[in-house]
């Protein structure tokens, strides 16, 4: 015992006991059964810069494009679609002919022969497939936004949560695979947005329609999810929940305290009503925090200037993958991610239903 | 000043891997790839598993790397990764981060044999709360600086020494009332 301080013979135990020699860092390996990864971080490589892999990639590319003309008139006859041109935007040659499995990362917008087109924002990526008789794309990350040529039959982009099917219309799609700052969880998931038309979003696990105006969310492992569509839900929720996200996205303050029940909150910040952790979403100390910082407000209008002048939002997207409600029906939980920019931040809001169908955030 | 010119160099590669530099990121791998297995085996109490959370960890990165915009705390940023890889593989495996196997032989003279006592050690570590079992198998898995451990943990090297002192203290306490304290390493 007199040695527990002594630290040498420790020093030599742990050592021996957890030392590891046969750990080796192998680059080569790792890089060989890693190439979506390599590719991903190569593919925006000035061309000087890229590896010779990459390069002898894209000098293929450029001397299949000196024979697009050609090929343009078998195309043409074969139906081959995934003949494409970058649009007048786009700094690159007017004209080229994707092969199977060629990676195109953002910014840029791709244009189809068929008509349709892709805008890829910063840091999205697609790949097209290995079948270049199939309309469509394989979508890797980030978010792009989809227009599809009508009459022309199906168009699916394929995501690794799922694939979209679509005719004839307009859409976005955001596939997000990082790390949320605020709870350093991996965040997996593909959303959905329709602003014309419609699409089916399908995995193994569910399927579902959207039309215009209409959004879902896929996370990994998961069926498609919209709440608006979830029946156990009761409509007040919903409204209430499209309405603080409304407010969120909107950065409207006035709309977002219209979704508390100020008056309650202020009767709790005055210690008028009891403390209800049913109704309050905090604990009793963060009741008391909430009071002392209430302490000069008084009237519940004052309380509403605040909470509308303190709403801290950058706007981006709300994302909400799942909603679950309590056997009594009066409390709901949500999971959602919300994505501004370089940052993501996973929520778990919750709502308690108070009398009169009024459904009040607990936060 | 050590750590200085190494987040200095880290900065650098990344910002090179970021613009598709191949070979910057290579180094980053060679740099960071067993800190990062020690890391994965603090959580996960085994080197293969660790090293295959490693493998996805640095595909992740790989991936992601553009998204990180404070560059000379790649090693800080690396290790959140691999806290959520290995996270997630626990949860696939549904149990908590295991000990590593117990060994139940005893020598003929009825001493415990000398990997009975390495388990011991191992099983001691594996008990310390996770902050400080992480910075203890950091630390002897393959002799990783301070410096090291101050950016993969995202600690200052300063906290890093303070922890390390405690938990070395608890591990003392926790051999020494298991039967395997300071006299029985003497042989």
């Amino acid at each position: 015992m007199g040695r527990v301080n002594d630290d040498k013979w420790l020093e030599e135990v742990l050592n021996k006991a957890i030392h590891s020699d046969d750990t080796r860092p192998d680059f080569e390996k790792w890089k060989a059964s890693h190439p979506e990864a390599v590719e991903m971080l190569t593919s925006r490589t000035p061309q000087s810069q890229r590896p010779p892999v990459i390069r002898r990639i894209v000098m293929n590319a450029t001397l299949i494009k000196l024979a697009a003309a050609a090929v343009i008139v078998i195309a043409g006859i074969v139906g081959v679609t995934q003949l494409t041109r970058n649009n007048s935007e786009m700094p690159t040659d007017a004209m080229q002919i994707l092969g199977p499995r060629t990676l195109l990362t953002g910014p840029m917008t791709q244009l189809f022969a068929d008509g349709s087109s892709v805008q890829l924002a910063e840091d999205a990526s697609i790949r097209t497939f290995a079948d270049m008789t199939k309309r469509g794309f394989e979508h890797l990350a980030g978010q792009i936004d989809v227009t599809v040529a009508k009459g022309k039959g199906e168009f699916i982009v394929s995501t690794r949560y799922g694939d979209v099917k679509a005719l004839g219309t307009q859409f976005t799609m955001n596939v997000m695979d990082e790390v949320a700052e605020n709870v350093k969880e991996r965040v997996q998931l593909l959303a959905v947005k329709v602003k014309e038309g419609t699409v089916e979003v399908r995995n193994d696990k569910g399927t579902t329609t959207l039309t215009e105006n209409q959004d879902v969310v896929v996370a990994a492992n998961a069926a498609p999810y919209d709440f608006n569509k979830d029946e156990k839900l009761p409509k007040e929720l919903k409204a209430r929940i499209q309405s603080m996200i409304n407010a969120l996205k909107a950065k409207d303050g006035a709309a977002w305290v219209a979704n508390y029940n100020i008056n309650y909150v202020y009767k709790l910040a005055k210690g008028q009503v009891p403390y209800d952790p049913n109704k309050f979403g905090g604990t009793a100390p963060d009741l008391e925090n909430m009071k002392k910082s209430l302490g000069n407000v008084t009237s519940p209008e004052e309380l509403a200037k605040m909470v509308a002048s303190g709403l801290n939002s950058n706007g981006g997207e709300i994302y909400i993958t799942s909603i679950t409600m309590n056997k009594a029906g009066d409390h709901a939980s949500a999971k959602c991610v919300s994505k501004n920019g370089e940052r993501t931040v996973v929520l778990g809001p919750q709502w308690h239903n108070f009398d009169g169908g009024w459904w009040q955030v607990d936060d | 000043m050590r750590i200085d010119s190494l987040e200095q160099n880290d900065a650098v590669l990344v910002e090179a891997a970021q613009q598709g530099r191949l070979d910057s990121f290579g180094a980053l791998y060679q740099r960071y790839h067993n800190p990062i297995v020690a890391l994965a085996y603090a959580q996960l109490g085994d080197k293969h598993s660790a090293e295959d959370a490693a493998q996805e960890v640095f595909a992740i990165a790989c991936r992601d790397l553009r998204s990180l915009r404070e560059r000379d705390r790649f090693g800080a940023w690396l290790g959140g990764i691999c806290r959520n890889v290995t996270k997630q593989m626990l949860r696939v495996k549904t149990r908590a981060a295991p000990l590593p196997a117990e060994a139940e032989e005893v020598a003929a003279d009825g001493q415990p044999k000398q990997e009975e006592q390495w388990d011991a050690v191992r099983k001691a570590v594996w008990k310390l709360p996770e902050a400080e079992r992480e910075l203890v198998v950091m630390r002897y898995f393959n002799g990783f600086s301070q410096a090291k451990i101050s950016q993969v943990l995202d600690m200052t090297p300063a906290a890093v020494n303070g922890r390390l002192t405690r938990a070395k203290r608890r591990i003392a306490e926790l051999l020494e009332r298991d039967g395997f304290g300071s006299e029985s390493w003497d042989a």
